[in-house]
């Protein structure tokens, strides 16, 4: 695996930069070398999502109820015009 | 000629008829102010959690029957991660690895038969919001998003554009008759985006997607548009390659979507926020209403013709109420009333869910035209006024022809029979074929509100002829 | 001993008003002495004015009444700042309540202000804030712990009565460890995460800071229980708390490792000693073997939840935004800039384990372990009522002492994350202090459910020790 390529792979899918991406990358490899530890335990017979097993999800009723402070959520953006909410435009959308 | 083999496959999105969203209680509406039906959840503010809708997942489950896919006991939902200004949250909640439906079938009919495709799963998860694009930027309607949204997809099992297309009708006919979508085309409410990959001998993997479709016809002309692309590219040894093509309508061409940023990986793992439901079983025991390759067999066998019982079908409205009248009539003493006189009306034929009048009026009517009690152009002004101005038939017919009662026709007869007595006398030494004469008579007089045959029997007793 | 009931009880008796006894908290809060508040609510005095005429008229009613609570800055209140001490959300006004926020203000809670934390609640020192670190009350050289470290040092430093953190992997209980108060890390599911600002949505529960046990049994009270707007919260059991002493504790093995700093062994011995002298339980070693593990594990789980939880950051509805010439430069300038270093690794990492090709090798594996752990727990609980451990390795550390080494600083969670794996409740409190006067606290950790058991139990020992 080139590490340094990877880190720049997830750093595009993560919309996140990073300053030096070849010291990233070495102290990226420390922690996933910690992480490796997992690879001692024998997993074999485990179920993965096994921890959600106990809960439930509840289905709501089909019900129309307004939020009544939508002027709260225009408040906080940082960029709109009108009734809309504006940012720029990606590129394949020319 | 040909040894090039077609395939094509489908992936539907199908906005469900819920009066709030997927996961907020936010009301479905396209037709309110830009980013008036949206909250915090909708809005993928920090701290909140979704809210799954009951109905959208009954819906899902309906159709899911309704096609004959599995249906797991437990639903999980996933988050497909990847940016975009439409997704607020930066993922979408919808089904992976376990869907709501796998498997399953569309049956489509084809002439007089039926044929069935196969689909391969059927997802629920929710709709992004609408973009409009202006001079670099990007404006956001988040109204749309968070709407229930139906993912069916289909193996690339279609070997021509026309087959796909009424593998589509049929489809929507079946979600339009389940009462889940209104299935609106140009509303974006039955969105396809097509894959197809026509191959010579050997078989490339060089799947083309093709997006931007609005339209039937759209889909039609872009198949065949691919289809000879692809044909010319391979006889002239030009490399095809797995790409995503925009249909352009008005060029009638499909050309390579400038690529994405940069290629996704979706990151796929199960939402944490939800965790999984048993599917209620009331969904699966519920009977579903009857679809319409029942309405058509049913049809052919009264001998309605495939074509004809294509329009019928178009609503769920019509092919009941056209059964209903089968039960008393035969189609051919029929069809002419509804395929012309009443469809004249109608400009939406699949949103038809009434009509001014229930079949039992509109057997009286067919019963009275069948009696000559209705002259036939009097009986086009009935179905235009009904029609028109929303009224009942059965109201018109009373209007035009007021049948006279029992007591009434014996008065006028016996007076007809004082005033006609040498008739009456030439009747009675046996020229029995004068009483039409009295009927005549007795009918000019009451302005023709009575039933001809009643008139007979009436002189006949009063002339003790029986 | 219980500061709610006595502050009521003085409103009862007409000794004092809420507005004075806000004003005590507050002036503290307001010097912000050890950076614990990031805003301040200046309008509470006027909820407080609401109260003293309740007061006036007699009409105290409400668990909470005119109690000062400080909220941990990644809790929403509608219409204050929540910044979740990061620079990407430095504007944010909450536009709703957090469920936990709608209960304790329906009880008369007055909310004197948010408090410091580490940025998304990732960290365990509280250096990680955008508004800069908080400082241990008992030395201003040390860390308060983390991230919940403002809300332990508005209690510790009589700023607010209570306090509500957020516990993802320790993050209640390190900071009132080393602040020498109480805090709860309850059952998963036993209060609402809604409004709570996610950091990893499976592990993420709200819990209360208090300087006395009594004090966080009523908050809890008010707090816990199922909430229609979080699928994951649970219907709180209605157990009846009956203790038979002495119980069975068991105390993990690696509390005597050398790992651990030899003042918290010295300590936990002499604790045990006590508990068994007071014939309050019977003590016996356990072990786990999956508890070394347990760090990997739980940062795998957290980060992958987190890179997708804090995708909505992106410069478009909400929050920090830096400009770019289009969407995919706009999106990283926002990122790049928005968040601090320790969340973008974070990030970074999580985006990895759940990138295709490694989600097997790492996210799939982790929540294998993660059942072993549960199960391993689930085990030791057929032999032990409880489970007792340090919180911390070592005793607050020096300021800077681990902030650049990461993994150094995510060591220091040992003690703390298996709980979270698990769901299970855990409680920290304060037993002693060191030889420089830091605070030494340990946690007991019980089954499903098992608050009411750590109320009880603890007021004994609270009594038992004064």
């Amino acid at each position: 695996m080139d590490l340094e390529k990877e880190v720049r792979r997830i750093s595009e899918l993560a919309r996140i930069k990073v300053g030096d991406y070849e010291n990233f990358s070495k102290n990226f490899l420390k922690i996933l070398d910690f992480f490796k530890k997992i690879d001692e335990l024998n997993l074999e017979n485990e179920s993965p999502f096994f921890y959600l097993e106990h809960l439930r999800t509840e289905l709501r009723k089909d019900e129309v109820k307004e939020f009544t402070d939508v002027n709260l959520l225009f408040f906080n953006s940082p960029e709109k015009k009108g009734n809309f909410f504006v940012a720029e435009a990606p590129i394949e959308s020319d | 000629m040909d040894e090039f083999t077609i395939k094509i496959g489908v992936e539907i999105h199908v906005q469900l008829k819920t009066n709030s969203k997927m996961f907020c209680s936010c009301k479905v509406d396209m037709s309110s102010e830009p980013n008036e039906n949206i909250c915090p959840i909708c809005t993928g503010q920090p701290g909140t959690l979704p809210l799954p809708n009951e109905r959208a997942i009954k819906y899902a489950i309906i159709v899911s029957r309704a096609l004959n896919s599995k249906i797991p006991d437990l639903l999980y939902f996933s988050r497909k991660n990847y940016f975009y200004p439409d997704l607020p949250k930066g993922y979408q909640i919808t089904q992976y690895g376990i869907s709501t439906g796998y498997g399953g079938q569309v049956p489509v009919i084809k002439g007089k038969e039926i044929l069935y495709f196969p689909i391969e799963r059927i997802n629920l998860e929710e709709e992004t919001a609408k973009s409009f694009y202006v001079n670099g930027k990007v404006f956001l309607d988040y109204n749309r998003c968070g709407i229930p949204l139906l993912e069916i997809v289909t193996p690339p099992v279609f070997d021509s554009p026309d087959i796909l297309i009424n593998f589509l009708k049929s489809l929507r006919r079946i979600l339009i008759y389940l009462g889940v979508s209104d299935c609106n085309m140009e509303r974006g409410e039955f969105r396809v985006d097509t894959n197809i990959s026509v191959n010579f001998k050997e078989v490339f993997d060089h799947r083309v997607e093709i997006k931007n479709l609005n339209s039937l016809s759209a889909i039609k002309d872009s198949l065949e548009y691919e289809i000879n692309r692809q044909k010319k590219a391979i006889l002239n040894n030009v490399k095809l390659t797995r790409e995503t093509r925009l249909w352009d309508d008005l060029k009638k061409e499909t050309r390579v979507m400038r690529t994405k940023e940069f290629v996704e990986d979706y990151r796929y793992f199960p939402e944490p926020d939800l965790p999984p439901f048993e599917v209620n079983k009331h969904y699966l025991s519920e009977e579903l209403p009857l679809l319409p390759d029942y309405y058509f067999k049913e049809l052919i066998n009264n001998g309605v013709d495939p074509k004809e019982a294509e329009i019928i079908l178009s609503s769920p409205f019509l092919a009941d109420f056209t059964l209903k009248i089968l039960e008393k009539f035969p189609f051919q003493k029929f069809k002419g009333w509804i395929l012309t006189e009443i469809l004249q009306y109608i400009d939406d034929l699949e949103s038809l869910r009434d009509l001014p009048f229930n079949h039992l009026d509109f057997i009286s009517f067919l019963e009275k035209l069948e009696e000559g009690l209705i002259p036939r152009h009097i009986g086009q002004d009935i179905i235009r006024s009904s029609m028109t101005n929303r009224v009942n038939i059965s109201e018109l017919i009373k209007d035009k022809i007021e049948i006279k009662s029992v007591l009434e026709i014996n008065e006028v007869v016996e007076e007809i029979i004082r005033e006609n007595i040498d008739v009456v006398e030439k009747i009675r030494a046996g020229k029995v074929s004068a009483i039409s004469y009295l009927v005549g008579q007795t009918m000019s007089k009451l302005k023709g509100r009575a039933n001809p045959k009643e008139i007979k029997d009436i002189i006949e007793k009063k002339l003790n002829l029986k | 001993m219980s500061l709610i009931r006595k502050i009521i009880s003085n409103y009862k008796e007409g000794n004092n008003f809420p507005s004075e006894v806000l004003n005590n908290f507050f002036s503290k809060a307001k010097e912000n002495k050890f950076n614990s508040f990031i805003t301040l609510n200046e309008k509470v005095f006027d909820d407080a004015d609401i109260l003293d005429r309740k007061v006036r008229e007699k009409k105290i009613e409400g668990r909470l009444f005119g109690i000062p609570i400080s909220v941990k800055d990644n809790i929403l209140v509608k219409n204050l700042r929540t910044t979740c001490a990061s620079k990407i959300l430095e504007n944010y006004i909450a536009p709703y309540d957090a469920t936990v926020i709608e209960r304790i203000k329906r009880e008369g809670a007055l909310i004197v202000g948010k408090t410091n934390l580490d940025e998304f609640a990732m960290g365990s020192s509280n250096e990680y804030s955008y508004f800069g670190p908080a400082f241990n009350p008992f030395d201003k050289e040390r860390v308060p712990g983390g991230s919940s470290g403002g809300s332990a040092i508005s209690v510790a430093n009589d700023e607010a009565v209570l306090s509500l953190g957020s516990d993802t992997g320790g993050s209640v209980r390190l900071p009132a460890s080393f602040c020498g108060v109480y805090g709860l890390k309850p059952t998963y599911g036993a209060v609402s995460r809604y409004g709570l600002i996610a950091f990893a949505s499976s592990l993420d529960q709200i819990g209360p800071f208090s300087k006395y046990v009594e004090d966080l049994e009523i908050i809890f009270d008010v707090i816990k229980g199922k909430d229609e707007k979080d699928n994951t919260s649970v219907k709180y059991p209605d157990l009846k708390v009956e203790i038979g002493y002495p119980l069975k504790i068991g105390v993990l093995k690696e509390s005597f490792s050398d790992k651990v700093e030899d003042e918290i062994k010295e300590k936990l011995d002499e604790f045990i000693l006590f508990l068994e002298k007071e014939n309050v339980a019977k003590i016996k070693e356990f072990e786990m073997e999956s508890f070394e593990y347990a760090i990997a594990v739980y940062y795998i789980i957290a980060c992958a939840e987190a890179s997708s939880n804090l995708a909505r950051y992106d410069g478009i509805l909400y929050g920090f935004k830096k400009k770019g010439e289009n969407l995919l430069s706009m999106y990283e300038n926002t990122r790049t800039h928005g968040f601090g270093e320790e969340v973008k690794r974070r990030i970074l990492f999580g985006t990895f384990v759940l990138k295709s090709g490694y989600y097997e090798e790492y996210y799939l594996k982790a929540q294998k372990a993660r059942t072993k752990i549960l199960r391993e727990f689930l085990k030791n609980f057929e032999k032990f009522d409880l489970l007792l451990m340090p919180v911390s390795p070592t005793l607050p550390f020096k300021i800077k002492e681990k902030v650049e080494d990461p993994l150094k600083m995510y060591l220091s969670d040992i003690f703390t994350v298996s709980v979270n794996l698990a769901g299970l409740p855990a409680i920290a409190f304060p037993y002693t202090f060191s030889k420089n006067n830091l605070p030494i606290g340990f946690q007991f950790i019980g089954k499903f459910f098992d608050e009411y058991l750590f109320f009880s139990l603890l007021k004994k020992i609270e009594s038992l020790l004064n």
